[in-house]
Formats: C-alpha cells, structure tokens, sequence
C-alpha cells in the first residue's frame, strides 16, 4: 500500500517512515505542499492509497494544500498535526480531509485509521482491483471469494473454519501490509486483544497448514502478521 | 448611587433654601409688626395732639398755679372721646388717654383700666418716661391670641402729662404674617421642585457613563470580549475613564490573543518533537527481543502520559479551555503507579523509595493533574535527597480530605524559604546548580488548586521537606 506523507519536520518524517516501513507501507515523503500536491499527479504508478497531511507546511498551509487535493481527487486525506484546538479539526474535516489526527499520536491508532479510511477509500472505488469488499480476491494462486466464503489454492477448495476465513481476508486486503494484533483481534474476533493468549498464533498455524503455503503469512516481529503478495525469490 | 446622590444634593437644597427662607420670614414678620407698630403710632400721636392742652375733666378742680382752662376745651374733649369711641368701633383697637395718676381721659371701650401687668403695663410705663414704646414681642402666627400695644406720650412744655395707649388684637397681624409665609413657601416649593429636576438630570447625567461602564465590565468579566463603552456623554472624566476602558480591554484581548499564539505555538513546538520521539520508541520497540513488551508498553504509556500532560498544561493556561473536572480516584492506587514509574530513578541514584497507607483512599481529584503533581513533588524529592536516605510516601485518609505526603530527606528548607517554595521560577539561592526550571512545584500547586486540593510544605525532622498534597474526599 503506498502512502503519501506531507511533512515538513525531517525527524517526525523519518521517524514515521520508519515505522510505517516496517509495517508494510511504501511512503512517499514530501517536505512541503507543493511536493505534495507534484505527487498526487497520476504518472502510471500504483495510485497513494491514503495521505498523511501535516498542516504546518513551510511553502503554503496545510488546509489550502487538503483543498487544493479535494479539487484533483478523491484520495482519502489524513490530516496529522499539532493543532490540536477544536476550530482547526472542524476547519480541517470540513476541507475534506477524512480524518483529524493530533501529535503525538499512538503508533496503533494511526495505523487503525489508516486503514480505516483505506477501506472507506475502495468501497467508494469499486473499479480498484485490490480489496474488492464482495469480489473475489486473488493472491498467488488463492482465490478467496468473499461472497461465498470459500478459498482455493491452485483450484483446489481448502475448508477453513470462519476465523480463519477473516483472518485470509483481512490480510489479503492489503497485501504486504503489515496489521497489526490489536487490529486483527479487532476486525476478527470484534474483541480486544488482551487475554486472547496465543489464540492469534494457533490460527495462523493451522492456516499456514490448510494452505500448504508456508511462506504466505509472514510474521513480523513486534508488530503483526502480513500476507506475501510475491512468491519468494529461489 | 443615585439615591445617594439625589439625596445628597437634595438635602444641600434644603439647607441652603431653610437657610434663607427662615430669616426672610422672620424680616417679613418683624416688618409686618413694625407697619402695625408705626400705624398705631401715628394714631397714638393724633390722638395726643387732639388732646386738649389743659384737660383735667375728670377732676375738674383747677390746680394752684395752672393756666387757666381755654374755653372751647370742653367741647375739643368731648370732640375727642367721640373720636376715640368711633375709633373704637371701626378698628376694634382699643384705645385709652390716661392721665400720669392713671386716670381716664377718654377710654374706648368703657371701663378700661390701665393695664397692670404684663408688656402692656411695660410699655405704659416706658411712655410715662417720655420714650415712645418700642419693639413690642413680636407676634408669631402660633402665639396665642395676644395683644399688641403701643404707647405714646403726650407731651406739653417737655412734660409728659398723659398717655395714648393702644391695644391691638394681633389676628389680622397674624394671618397676613401667615399669608406672606405662605407665599415665602410656595416660592421655595417651587424652586425645591427645579432643583429636583435639575439634579435628577445632573445625576443622570453623571450616571448614565457609568451605568454603561457597569455594563460593559459586566459583560467583559463574563468573557464577552467584544463589549466597548461608546465614550459619548457625560462629564469629561467620565468620559476619559470611558476612553480608557476601551483602551485596557483592547489590550486585554491582545493580551488574550497573544497567549492564544504562544500557546499554538508552544504546543506545536512540543508535539513535533514529542510525536517523533515516540515513532522512535515504536521503531526501537520493533528491534528489541522477545520479552521486552512490558517495558516497551510502559514506555509508551509514560509518552501518552507525557502527550495528555501537554494538553491539560496548555488547556490550564488557554482560557478558552474548561478546567479539568475532578472525578473519584483511588488515590492509593494512584500513588502506587507514580511510585512505580519512579523507582528505576531513585534505584539508579541510590534512593530508597517508602511507602505506607491504606490499599485505597478515594479522593475528589483529577486524575491527569493529581498525577503530574505528584510526579513534580517526587521529582522534586528525589532531586534533593542524598544517596543512601528515603524518599517516603505516606498516604492518610482524613475526614473530609486525603493527604499524600512525600517526605524526602534533602537539606530541607529555611523558614523563609518555606514561605516562598511554590512561587512560580523560585529556586532556594543554595540549589541554583540543580536541574529544573524551578516551575515544577507551583505548576503542581496550580494542578492541585484547579481540583480543589491544596500543596502545603513543612519541615521533617532531622532534616528534609514535607509535601502535603491535600484533596477532598468525595461526600
């Protein structure tokens, strides 16, 4: 998933880039609004799925620069800034941003609320070929059709158990996406994930089984779970 | 205000018109009596010139010596009682010529004697000497029904041979005294009346600036900032009060504005560097081993704290902010985190960090605040206490209060530095080498003010300082 993060403090960007690397997400970083708005220009690439906009920018303010996106296109904007007062968030949501996030933020949340504008971004794009909510999704030979509920690898139909099916589902939104445990209890257990144990891992080992693809679901250290969109190089 | 003021002005009035119409009334009465006196006067002199030179009638013996009687003397004398009697009956004065040995010449009505007594018998005597009377009493509208007399001396070859006596009922005298007062009265009434339009129109002149005045404070205090005073009537003080007014709540509202910015800009200078420092934490949390995840997460926790300390210092500063409500804390438990989060600073320095206290004690206290108060006090007191010694953190529940004392075992303070501690930037003069903006403690005072508590100080024991952070219980 690409991100486009408009910020102009260099340690908070790299920071941020950082740790969103880690979690998956290929993120673009302009330093003022001008970049910003260079880079949403379509040049072929994979479109950004979300972006990050910080509102002190050096060359012209952050709500002109979220207007000046609404004008160009509907990529869903995350407003994340200092400004923490009432009048700004109004302001700011009100331009068209999708989301009003204030520093310092939780690490978790912001992710949460990537994804959820994300998600909100595709379902109002139903031509977009990843992540169809009701399509059928397609990763290295797995088809997993959403509206029937079923999975096949290679053709072959693997029976999963409805947790599992989710736990596919979820990762296969976002390919190479790192989610993180507290999200995944979240969106497929609808609980939190204190107390849960080792629920998370015993899941992804039997999936990992079922599917006969051992390589699929990569655990990252510390954070989450993601699928491998490409098979491994050798 | 403006009763007072009518009052004021009113009651001057009165002085000033009681002032003088009191005298003028008394002029007027003595005037009065004086016309009455001079007209009977006059009458008396009439009389005695009309009084036969020699008239001994009553005795009508000739005296050894005396002229001889003038014909034609009976019949003026006769003439005289006449008049005498006439006048009588007009002006129902009565009127009496009588002789130095008392005896009637002619007498009006009959029978009259020489009055005996009194201011009468006074003037009687005084025409007697040759002097005419003078200055009868004078004849007040609420004097009983009195007389007025007025005597005059005959006087033949430089002796006083008789005397006209007249005497006068003051009625008439009375009531146009009384009428002339009247008049006096109504004159002043009516000058009482324009002086109480003139001075409700002063007064309400004068007032009306500062009733808008009132206004607009009332409306500034009450956080309408807008409000001006339009610096139109009134006197010219008023009106320079009025202009100045205008000028302080301009400046109170640049003042407003500027802490506003201050504020935005502190905040954004602070939330940069804090949100990168907890990407950071995050990153360095995704590197660390297996096993750490207590650690990571109270790291994280303590920037979140960090993150909400921020917002409620800079709330407490921004008016626009509403002041933290105080809700039920375990204080106990409270007391227990903050004990927890400090300990690897004072193991790291050597210091014993005690505890003693019930397992809870609900306070009325906001959370967020009570903390960062108890964090500056702890930090404090670990910055001050020497290696080796204890930090001890007591909590009592009283009746109506919960009390966290931290007592440190530092160089303690003097009594005049007991009286300062707190102050906003005051450090001792003998810790100036010490870490710390010298804020801590009186922003930790403000936090406790703002939920209802208090933070009191006092001496420990051998040595060391004692803080009393004090909240009230709930009811």
């Amino acid at each position: 998933m690409r991100l486009l993060l408009v910020e102009d403090d260099e340690r908070v960007a790299a920071a941020l880039v950082a740790v969103l690397g880690r979690h998956g997400f290929q993120v673009r970083h302009a330093r003022s609004g001008h970049e910003a708005l260079d880079a949403l220009v379509p040049d072929g690439s994979d479109p950004y799925r979300v972006v990050l906009l910080d509102l002190g920018l050096p060359d012209r303010d952050g709500f002109e620069v979220c207007s000046r996106i609404r004008a160009h296109s509907g990529v869903p904007v995350i407003m994340v800034t200092a400004r923490a007062d009432i009048r700004s968030r109004i302001h700011g949501l009100n331009l068209g941003a999708d989301d009003y996030v204030t520093k310092p933020y939780d690490m978790g949340e912001l992710l949460a609320r990537i994804h959820a504008v994300a998600r909100r971004g595709l379902a109002a794009e139903p031509a977009e070929p990843v992540g169809n909510q009701a399509g059928p999704l397609e990763a290295r030979g797995i088809l997993i059709d959403r509206e029937r509920r079923r999975v096949s690898v290679q053709g072959r139909d693997v029976p999963l158990t409805r947790k599992e099916f989710d736990l596919l589902a979820l990762l296969a939104q976002s390919p190479g996406v790192v989610y993180r445990r507290e999200q995944i209890f979240s969106e497929v257990w609808r609980s939190g994930w204190e107390g849960n144990g080792r629920t998370l891992e015993v899941h992804i080992g039997s999936l990992r089984t079922k599917l006969a693809l051992p390589g699929l679901v990569e655990a990252v250290r510390g954070v989450g779970y993601r699928l491998i969109p490409e098979q491994p190089a050798g | 205000m403006r009763t007072r003021l009518l009052g004021i002005l009113l009651s001057l009035m009165t002085a000033v018109l009681a002032a003088l119409g009191v005298p003028l009334g008394a002029a007027m009465a003595a005037a009065e009596q004086s016309k009455v006196v001079v007209d009977r006067m006059d009458d008396a002199a009439r009389f005695a010139q009309s009084l036969p030179t020699q008239g001994r009638p009553t005795a009508g013996t000739a005296v050894k010596g005396d002229p001889t009687p003038v014909d034609g003397d009976g019949s003026r004398l006769h003439a005289l009682v006449g008049e005498v009697q006439r006048y009588h009956e007009l002006y129902g004065i009565r009127v009496g010529i009588f002789h130095r040995d008392g005896s009637a010449v002619a007498v009006a009505p009959e029978g009259w004697q020489v009055p005996t007594g009194g201011s009468a018998a006074q003037a009687f005597q005084e025409a007697m000497d040759g002097r005419r009377s003078q200055n009868p009493p004078q004849a007040w509208p609420w004097t009983p029904d009195r007389t007025l007399t007025v005597a005059a001396p005959v006087v033949r070859d430089g002796d006083v041979i008789a005397v006209v006596i007249t005497e006068s009922p003051t009625g008439p005298l009375r009531s146009r005294i009384l009428y002339r007062w009247l008049g006096i009265a109504a004159g002043e009434s009516l000058a009482m009346i324009a002086a109480v339009l003139l001075s409700m129109r002063l007064t309400g002149w004068v007032l009306r600036p500062v009733r808008t005045l009132d206004r607009a404070t009332h409306d500034i205090a009450t956080g309408r900032m807008n409000a001006r005073v339009a610096p139109s009537s009134g006197p010219p003080e008023l009106r320079r009060l009025a202009r100045s007014f205008n000028d302080m709540a301009d400046n109170v509202l640049i003042a407003l504005d500027q802490q506003r910015a201050f504020v935005a800009d502190a905040s954004h200078q602070l939330r940069n560097p804090l949100a990168a420092l907890l990407l950071r934490v995050e990153l360095l949390g995704l590197e660390l081993p297996e096993g750490h995840d207590a650690e990571l997460g109270a790291v994280r926790e303590e920037g979140v704290r960090l993150a909400r300390v921020l917002d409620d210092l800079l709330g407490l500063a921004t008016a626009e902010h509403a002041r933290p409500e105080p809700e039920r804390v375990d204080l106990a438990d409270l007391a227990m985190a903050r004990i927890d989060a400090w300990r690897p600073v004072a193991d790291q320095r050597g210091i014993r960090l005690g505890w003693d206290g019930p397992a809870t004690a609900i306070g009325l206290a906001d959370p967020i605040g009570f903390g960062s108060a108890l964090d500056a006090v702890l930090d404090n007191a670990l910055k001050f206490t020497p290696s080796g010694a204890t930090v001890r953190l007591d909590v009592q529940r009283g009746k109506r209060e919960v009390t966290l004392t931290v007592s440190d075992a530092g160089p303690g303070l003097t009594e005049e530095e007991l009286a300062r501690i707190g102050d906003r930037f005051w450090r001792s003069p003998r810790h100036q080498n010490v870490d710390g903006s010298g804020l801590g403690l009186s922003i930790a005072r403000t936090l406790l003010l703002a939920g209802g508590g208090s933070l009191d100080f006092a001496p420990v024991n051998p040595t060391g300082l004692a803080v009393h952070l004090t909240v009230p219980r709930p009811r």
